[in-house]
């Protein structure tokens, strides 16, 4: 699906891809230093209209982060929701193996950020302190839900 | 001497090739301690009963219960300073001169020393006893040591007997004061075995003491009384100990009035001597086990209250020295053996900590207690009731019933107990120390076999492994045909630890299942239940299919089998490295195989540094595992150059530490090389860390002050391990002191640099502040890692603890315990950071402390840039191109051309975006 999508000719910075990975729930624990880490693996592509990143029950491999345009969710011919810049999709993939749960499509020209799943395992064996912030995150919201 | 009287023999004490010297200097060690304490026992009560009436004894039970058992944690602590057997023969000395003294005192028949004597005779027996079992667990392992267990208990028996004998032989000719010389001369002889056994001392080996929370009395209480079934063991407890000071005093009382002089401490002495310990002997040896087989737990915990009460009741009907003196026996016969054996099996449910912490509880308190109770009571009862002999028995009656009703309540909560441990897999058979298991118990683990739930089932028959008397051949069928692997990999665990034979089919069938588990454990049962195992197994390594020698190098790795296996040759290697079906599995097989191979015919050390070089990880991970296991020294630069490898780095560590305090050189050489990468160093420190020798952490310490942030961290860290496992390790003070004032001026400095900023709050500056502050966590951090090389490791670390929590009621009390523990210089430096934040605050102590002044944005961002911190360096430039400033921008464009790929990134960025602003 990858080989869909084009390199951006301008790679975003490390500094910018902080600054757009700071905003995702995921890496809301993760200090400036560990995103820079995690930034330095994501890959900036820019993807057409019309195009898919994740479909429905398919195990994709990666994560995006949008950086600009949006991205329509649907479920069957159902639409979710339409994610915006600074928005992730695909973040569970990184973590289990498990289908998705809907189909992601550009709705208008996207720049994204996509992390592969292999490349931030590699990451996470060599940094304690990132996986550490990342439980930090996901307790948080899985306390989050359960004082709801 | 016949095969079976051997397995009888060996039944009790296991003594292997190269034990006997150091098994018979510790049984003679035992036999001399107990024998000295058997002529002081009956000679302290004897001269305390011809001086005073017996109705002084409460006053020494009181004095006891108050004052008594001092001197272990003395002797603990003393072996941590010095050698063990140096730390003994010094408290002999000291011993054998309180002997001297307390005999040239006794000329005088002195009340006071009377009581001084008594209340010393049980000090005595703690430290003697307690000072033979630290030196044992010195010398030998814990699975030794358990072994050479029942030799013990013969010694004790023997030097009882011989107390008792000597005592009550010699009284007749001298003073009985003068049996204090030959006890003074058995210690002295006991100073002699412990100098033989020095050379069993491994000389810089302290006695390390396992580690222990510190934990008050008022824990313990909480901990005991929020479980039913400990607050019932320590009620029976503590009435136990009731009745064993009531009959005790009965005991006394009756013999004070028929002997006196010299014929009561001979009495005493054949007494407590010679027939207790030989009741207790025999009751131990022929009686305990059938009892808790045939009766359970109930049988073992009821004998004592049983015989006590009919021995009570013949006391009573006819009040006699012959009633007393089995009366006596029976309750402290019973205390040894059945009651403790009783008590073991109620500790089954209960963790190891916990039981070791409840057992402190009792002896430290409920013992204490106890007799303190039973001393006032007597004083009531004798000095303003004038209870006679019977009077007392019939109290002692009434304190039997209350045991026996004890007894039944405890054995009710120890049956539900162990229920729901089961179901809750919370059974410790490691803290049990009798065998076997009483019917109950283990009627209760075969009942679980049939549970619907597989890990309680998995559960049950690894407890059944340490049962081997429980039959378990009616659930054979359905546990071997159960739906989950890991209960059918158990079931062929457990017929392999019993060599049971039955289902031999079954296993050649399960040797081809697809869990690799149950491959490995079938294996190994065929194999075990074979006359030779060693050789069935090498006809499995020989089979060509590669899953069935995987399953069998598996049975080799987990279960006991010899380490040299000859079908391990150089064809067998050969042909999994580079035969036609070679694989990365066959080829990662073949490397864990060389763990096994005989070098002497196979070129180990040539297969494993190429296997090492395997392109594949899982090949590298197995041969690198490999190399650990055999120590192999030529490999170890081959390992330290993994160590920077992210895909081999894990193993290689552990290969590395493997090698243990003799690599700490080679580790040094590579710690102390700068053109070693960062991440190799690292791991270094991590390795220095757990081999944790003095050597080890001198090595650390060396390279502390000239390494980068990172490694410096690690080897904090590295240090802090050590100095947990090691308290008293003295490290170099001068220079933790000097880093401390390093890392406490750079802390300031960050401050500084925070207050420094004060413009928009852009992206980049909340990036920066935010970096910044993390730092400063960082800092804080090492700050606190060294005051614990310094100062009390775990004081420090419940400090920090405190203090980072913002909600923590004990930050004061932690502040005020840093206050009062930190010396001058440190405290300086470091209170105010933990008292006050805030920059107005800290601004004027930088200055004074270290000249520091607040600088300007601009100057803040040039020291960032000029740094050595690479994160701090890209969101500088970063942030001097967000405020334009126009005097760093030569500083911004040199960034552009930096070795460091972000740095430059993040330079030529700034630069485009400063050129665009121009």
């Amino acid at each position: 699906m990858k080989n869909d999508f084009q390199i951006s000719a301008r790679q975003m910075s490390v500094i910018e891809k902080v600054l757009l990975l700071q905003d995702v729930d995921l890496f809301s624990q993760v200090s400036p230093e560990q995103l820079a880490r995690i930034a330095l693996l994501a890959e900036e592509l820019h993807v057409g209209r019309g195009k898919v990143l994740l479909r429905e029950n398919e195990i994709s491999d990666a994560m995006y982060i949008i950086a600009s345009g949006k991205v329509a969710l649907e479920s069957g011919s159902e639409c979710l929701s339409v994610a915006g810049e600074k928005e992730a999709i695909g973040t569970w993939a990184l973590l289990d193996n498990e289908p998705m749960l809907a189909t992601a499509t550009v709705m208008e020209d996207a720049r994204v950020l996509r992390i592969e799943r292999d490349d931030f395992y590699d990451l996470l064996s060599d940094h304690a302190d990132i996986t550490q912030s990342m439980f930090r995150a996901l307790i948080r919201r899985i306390r989050t839900l359960v004082d709801k | 001497m016949s095969k079976d009287f051997k397995t009888w023999i060996r039944s009790f004490v296991d003594i292997r090739p190269g034990e006997g010297r150091i098994a018979a200097l510790l049984f003679a060690y035992y036999l001399l301690v107990i024998f000295a304490y058997y002529i002081l026992k009956p000679v302290a009560r004897a001269l305390f009963l011809d001086k005073f009436d017996a109705d002084k004894l409460p006053y020494l039970y009181i004095l006891m219960a108050l004052l008594g058992g001092g001197g272990a944690s003395w002797i603990a602590a003393s072996a941590m300073r010095e050698r063990l057997t140096s730390v003994i023969g010094k408290s002999q000395i000291f011993l054998v001169g309180n002997i001297l003294l307390i005999w040239w005192l006794l000329r005088y028949q002195s009340g006071v020393v009377l009581y001084i004597f008594s209340l010393w005779v049980g000090t005595f027996s703690v430290i003697t006893v307690g000072q033979f079992w630290l030196l044992t667990n010195n010398l030998l392992d814990a699975r030794t040591a358990r072994r050479l267990f029942p030799l013990v208990g013969v010694a004790a028996v023997i030097g009882g007997t011989l107390g008792g004998t000597i005592t009550s032989v010699l009284v007749r000719y001298i003073e009985t004061r003068h049996l204090m010389l030959v006890c003074g001369s058995l210690v002295a002889l006991t100073g002699v075995v412990v100098r033989v056994l020095r050379q069993y001392e491994e000389p810089d080996k302290r006695h390390v003491i396992e580690r222990e929370e510190k934990h008050r009395t008022r824990d313990d209480l909480s901990l005991v009384w929020e479980s039913a079934h400990l607050r019932t063991i320590s009620l029976l407890v503590g009435i136990m100990f009731i009745v064993d000071t009531l009959v005790d005093y009965q005991f006394s009382v009756v013999a004070k009035q028929t002997y006196s002089g010299p014929q009561l401490t001979g009495f005493l002495a054949r007494f407590q001597g010679i027939y207790l310990n030989l009741l207790s002997f025999c009751l131990q040896l022929f009686l305990t086990r059938p009892v808790l087989r045939l009766f359970g737990v109930g049988g073992a915990l009821g004998f004592a209250p049983a015989g006590v009460a009919l021995a009570g009741a013949a006391l009573f009907i006819y009040p006699s020295l012959w009633a007393a003196s089995v009366m006596r026996a029976v309750e402290a016969a019973s205390r040894y053996t059945f009651t403790r054996t009783g008590m073991e099996m109620l500790y089954l449910p209960v963790a190891r900590a916990v039981k070791n912490r409840t057992k402190v509880f009792l002896e430290v308190f409920v013992d204490r207690f106890s007799r303190g109770t039973a001393g006032g009571l007597l004083l009531l009862c004798t000095v303003v009731l004038h209870f006679n002999v019977r009077g007392i028995t019939v109290l002692t009656l009434c304190f039997v019933a209350a045991w026996a009703l004890v007894v039944t309540f405890v054995l009710r909560s120890y049956v539900g107990t162990l229920r729901k441990s089961l179901e809750r897999r919370e059974l410790y058979p490691e803290s049990v120390t009798v065998q076997p298991w009483d019917t109950a118990s283990a009627r209760l683990l075969v009942e679980s076999l049939s549970s619907p739930n597989e890990r309680q089932v998995a559960y049950a028959l690894q407890l059944l492994e340490q049962t081997p008397q429980v039959p378990i051949s009616k659930c054979l069928p359905s546990l071997l045909k159960h739906s989950s692997p890991q209960v059918r990999a158990a079931t062929f665990r457990l017929l392999a630890s019993r060599r049971d034979a039955v289902a031999i089919s079954e296993a050649m069938t399960a040797i081809h299942d697809p869990d690799e588990q149950i491959r490995a454990k079938s294996v190994n049962y065929i194999c075990q239940c074979d006359s030779n195992p060693e050789s069935r197994l090498e006809s499995f390594l020989k089979q060509p299919d590669v899953a069935v020698r995987r399953a069998a190098l598996d049975a080799v790795e987990q279960d006991s089998f010899v380490r040299r296996l000859r079908v391990i040759s150089s064809s067998w290697i050969d042909d999994l490295v580079s035969g036609a079906s070679a694989t990365r599995e066959t080829r990662a097989l073949a490397a864990r195989a060389l763990t096994f191979a005989d070098s002497a015919s196979v070129p180990v050390q040539q297969y494993l540094e190429s296997l090492i070089r395997d392109s594949d990880p899982v090949v590298a991970n197995a041969a690198i595992s490999s190399a650990g296991n055999l120590r192999k020294q030529e490999l170890i630069p081959l390992l330290v150059q993994n160590l920077a490898k992210r895909s081999t780095r894990a193993e290689a560590r552990d290969a590395l530490v493997a090698f243990g305090p003799q690599l700490v050189p080679e580790l040094a050489a590579c710690l102390g090389n700068s053109a070693e990468p960062d991440s190799a160093r690292e791991q270094i420190a991590r390795i220095l860390g757990r081999i944790g020798t003095r050597e080890a952490a001198d090595v650390l310490v060396r390279y502390l002050l000239d390494s980068s942030l990172r490694v410096r961290f690690r080897i904090l860290k590295a240090l802090s391990r050590i100095r947990r496992a090691h308290p008293h390790l003295q490290l170099p003070g001068d220079v933790i002191d000097q880093q401390l004032v390093n890392e406490a001026r750079h802390y300031y400095e960050l401050l500084l640099a925070i207050e420094a900023d004060t413009n928009a709050n852009t992206a980049g500056r909340k990036l920066l502040i935010r970096s910044l502050e993390q730092r400063l966590d960082q800092t804080l951090e090492r700050i606190f890692h060294l005051l614990g090389l310094r100062y009390p490791p775990e004081d420090i670390f419940d400090a920090y603890r405190a203090i980072r929590n913002p909600q923590s009621q004990r930050r004061a009390a932690a502040l005020e315990f840093l206050d009062n523990t930190l010396g001058q210089p440190a405290k300086r430096m470091i209170l105010p950071i933990l008292e006050d934040s805030s920059c107005e605050y800290l601004e004027p102590v930088g200055k004074e402390l270290f000249g520091l002044e607040a600088g300007t944005c601009e100057d803040c961002l040039r020291q960032l840039i000029n740094g050595q911190d690479r994160w701090l360096r890209v969101l500088a430039v970063y942030r001097a191109s967000e405020l334009q400033i126009a005097s760093l921008e030569p500083f911004v464009r040199a960034a552009q051309s930096d070795s460091d790929p972000v740095v430059a990134e993040t330079g030529a960025e700034a630069a485009r975006r400063m050129h665009l602003a121009a």
